[in-house]
């Protein structure tokens, strides 16, 4: 093979694709005309990728598609456990909430350590602690799993984890002697369906041991809710697929969201 | 493309499977390729399908789910080829460096052996097994264009290099399932 023709042959490759420039396309195409050894490399590597196009498909197991679909509603439905819940003004509520919290203080030991929350695109700002309860199961159905009742030194802890005057404003009256379980009234642990906006946001991922809150006030409640109804809401929340999206979205306007470390929200979302 | 994306976005599963429909096949045949197993590209085109939905919210709209998609893939294969690679069972032609001078010696010093015994097969399945000889960048290469018929620029978008570095590398990937192919030329002329 002559010098020339190695470097023809360098460049069939990407002949064959029709991928070289116009002039140097028109050097391969008049030298493969006359030389009998280039053409037939030439030949020999357009046949392998013809070859290789015309390559059966490989065959996939008959219910690959259905097994995959299946994975991901499983997947979804994790996800959908990532909410955000307007808390809610009423001292009612707080009670409701309390009751809650006591029945789950048994589930609130989990030991996710990773963030999916992003502190550092928000600026951070120690909240106090609050109270979590699962979304992705009936909260009747969290009291039913907890057959024994919480010892007197989880009561503490819980009644000290409610925390309201942290998410509503001082105006508001705090539960009737809030400060034992007992006095709590048994409220229904159905959360309300109302669409009404309460004074706090609070995002929490139920992946991760992070949360987010957002004070709602009149200057940033309008654009928070604009934000929210772009998502689906069922009776504990907005559905977030992807909270630090919507956590974005919200910085970006201007609003300040304070994001915390959960000590009890793990695989829980907050109420109040 | 862009309302079944917009769709998956807002979690609607039944738009994640026309995704799906649109690119099991050729994820498979890309995984099976660079896997030689199809349990393993099952394995892995699922994941890839599971990731993408996972992070779907990531994902821009003006770019093509296609090529983001099988750079999901592509990574996936690579990770499980690179916790399989701890295993000294399988066959393969170690390319230290493509850009090495001495890489097709190191091709035709292996070729004795097993290159023998693809001449009595059919140019398509001699290809395929001269496929799986191949370094996993040459496989990887030669796959998504001449078997998935991605252009050069998508090509350059999953693999995540330049242009010109598709062009060469897909020039020596050929030369090198060509030199592999030597033996068997017949099929193909």
């Amino acid at each position: 093979m002559k010098e020339s023709c190695k470097d023809i042959v360098d460049l069939i490759p990407l002949y064959i694709d029709n991928a070289l420039e116009d002039d140097i396309n028109s050097k391969v195409k008049e030298h493969l005309k006359y030389c009998k050894d280039c053409n037939q490399e030439f030949l020999f590597l357009s046949k392998i990728s013809n070859t290789l196009q015309k390559i059966p498909d490989v065959s996939v197991s008959e219910n690959f598609h259905k097994n995959l679909m299946a994975k991901v509603a499983e997947q979804q439905s994790k996800k959908r456990t990532r909410r955000i819940v307007l808390l809610r003004r009423s001292s009612a509520g707080v009670a409701a909430a309390a009751v809650v919290a006591l029945s789950v203080v048994s589930f609130s030991n989990l030991n996710n350590t990773k963030t999916d929350i992003d502190s550092t695109n928000y600026s951070v700002a120690p909240t106090s602690d609050a109270i979590s309860v699962p979304v992705d199961e009936p909260v009747s159905s969290v009291q039913n799993k907890e057959s024994t009742p919480p010892t007197a030194g989880t009561e503490e802890k819980v009644i000290k984890d409610i925390s309201y005057d942290s998410f509503v404003d001082n105006n508001t009256a705090p539960p009737s002697g809030g400060s034992t379980a007992k006095d709590i009234p048994a409220a229904s642990p159905t959360l309300p369906a109302e669409e009404s906006v309460g004074d706090v946001a609070v995002i929490c991922d139920d992946l991760t041991c992070m949360k987010a809150v957002i004070t709602l006030d009149d200057t940033n409640r309008d654009a928070v809710m604009e934000i929210l109804s772009q998502y689906e809401k069922d009776d504990t929340g907005y559905l977030i697929p992807d909270i630090n999206n919507v956590l974005r979205k919200i910085a970006e306007q201007g609003i300040q969201v304070q994001t915390e470390s959960c000590d009890l929200a793990h695989n829980y979302i907050i109420i109040k | 493309m862009n309302d079944i994306i917009k769709r998956v976005k807002s979690g609607d599963i039944e738009a994640f499977s026309l995704l799906v429909s649109a690119h099991e096949q050729r994820a498979i045949n890309f995984a099976y390729r660079m896997l030689k197993d199809s349990n393993d590209a099952e394995d892995a085109t699922q994941e890839a399908f599971l990731r993408a939905f996972d992070k779907i919210n990531t994902f821009r709209e003006d770019s093509s789910f296609t090529t983001w998609f099988f750079t999901i893939l592509n990574n996936i294969c690579l990770d499980m080829l690179r916790k399989r690679s701890k295993r000294a069972d399988t066959i393969s032609i170690h390319q230290s460096d493509p850009n090495d001078d001495e890489y097709e010696l190191q091709i035709e010093d292996t070729s004795a052996g097993p290159y023998e015994n693809l001449q009595k097969k059919a140019a398509a399945e001699t290809l395929e097994e001269a496929l799986s000889l191949l370094s996993e960048e040459h496989r990887a290469i030669i796959t998504l264009r001449d078997i998935n018929d991605f252009e050069y620029d998508e090509i350059s978008k999953i693999l995540g290099i330049s242009l010109g570095t598709v062009k060469s590398r897909l020039s020596r990937a050929r030369f090198a399932l060509r030199k592999i192919l030597e033996k068997n030329k017949e099929l193909f002329l």
